[in-house]
């Protein structure tokens, strides 16, 4: 056996595999046919690739049954396709458009709460304005009364007298 | 339905729609139980592990995201539970030797060869597994293990080799 047969032999396994690129195959082809070690290697490796081929084969061939298998088992599970507000709100807030889109909404759902509640605030703010508006006119009106103007209604309701201011 | 892309199907099975779902595990889960197979080097637990896997993929559809992949998330999704299943195991391999009779030939018994595939290190024997599953296909392998064209033939090139030794030569302990 030649030092290169230590290189074809690599090649030698590719090729059985059947992961060889076809011009390299050639080459091996050629060099198989003049030399009986690595022919003799390679008939090894071509009778444990049938080997392999025969195991997997074997093992897959119980496949049907085992889906089967998994599928009666997923059916006997309770039912788990309802939405509850927890998935759908993970769902919503899944893809970036729509965690944009999310993000958006809030923040015009803020901005309308406060300009409600600031309308709000305004206008009661004005209410209280208004009514202590009026509450001085009215005392400013009582202010203006003189004492003698007072006393003199007073004496006209009790006495029946009139008096002129002077 | 059967007609149907991934994609529908997924959307069908956050619903709760167990039908298109069974339709999933029809698509994948050969490749699930390769992962497996792969991983664990033993049928019996890796038909109890993929199993698992579909079901948990049922249970947390949700979770898988839109720009994601059914295949791709269901396939790591059983590795990791491979994963654990070797941890809480705490799996120690026997290794036996075996003198093999005659020179060069492959041992004919699919229990050694079993034994020879579990001792294969993970990394050579998954993508080993899957190429058999998957119709030889290299490509497909190495899409799925998020690795290179070349870095598969590596492997399998690698696992070929060590699987000859350890039929020829005999399985040896190596962890």
């Amino acid at each position: 056996m030649s030092s290169n047969c230590d290189k074809m032999r690599d090649r030698v396994a590719d090729l059985v595999t059947g992961i060889l690129p076809e011009m390299e195959a050639h080459a091996l082809q050629q060099h198989l046919r003049e030399c009986p070690a690595c022919r003799d290697y390679s008939r090894t490796l071509r009778e444990e690739d049938q080997l392999l081929a025969g195991f997997f084969a074997q093992s897959s061939a119980d496949m049907t049954s085992r889906e089967d298998s998994v599928i009666s088992t997923i059916n006997g599970l309770e039912p788990s396709g309802e939405t509850n507000i927890i998935s759908v709100g993970g769902m919503i807030l899944r893809s970036i458009l729509e965690k944009h889109s999310a993000a958006a909404a809030v923040i015009v759902v803020v901005t309308l709460y406060f300009l409600i509640t600031w309308s709000w605030i305004s206008k009661i703010n004005r209410c209280i304005e208004l009514s202590g508006e009026n509450l001085r006119s009215v005392s400013v009106s009582a202010t203006m009364t003189t004492p003698e103007s007072l006393g003199s209604v007073a004496e006209q309701i009790i006495y029946g007298k009139t008096y002129s201011k002077t | 339905m059967s007609d149907f892309s991934d994609d529908i199907l997924v959307a069908a099975s956050r619903r709760g729609d167990k039908s298109a779902y069974a339709l999933l595990v029809k698509r994948h889960y050969r490749h699930v139980f390769a992962v497996c197979l792969g991983v664990l080097g033993n049928v019996d637990d890796a038909e109890d592990i993929s199993q698992d896997a579909m079901l948990k993929g049922f249970l947390k559809i949700r979770k898988l995201r839109k720009d994601e992949q059914f295949d791709q998330w269901i396939l790591r999704t059983a590795k990791n539970l491979c994963i654990d299943f070797l941890r809480r195991k705490k799996q120690t391999r026997a290794f036996l030797k075996k003198q093999a009779a005659g020179t060069g030939r492959a041992a004919s018994e699919n229990h050694d060869l079993q034994r020879a595939i579990r001792n294969l290190p993970q990394e050579f024997r998954l993508p080993l597994v899957m190429y058999y599953f998957d119709n030889k296909d290299a490509e497909a392998i190495a899409r799925k293990l998020n690795i290179s064209h070349s870095g598969v033939c590596q492997r399998i090139r690698a696992a070929r080799k060590q699987l000859h030794k350890f039929l020829t030569e005999g399985v040896h302990d190596e962890q």
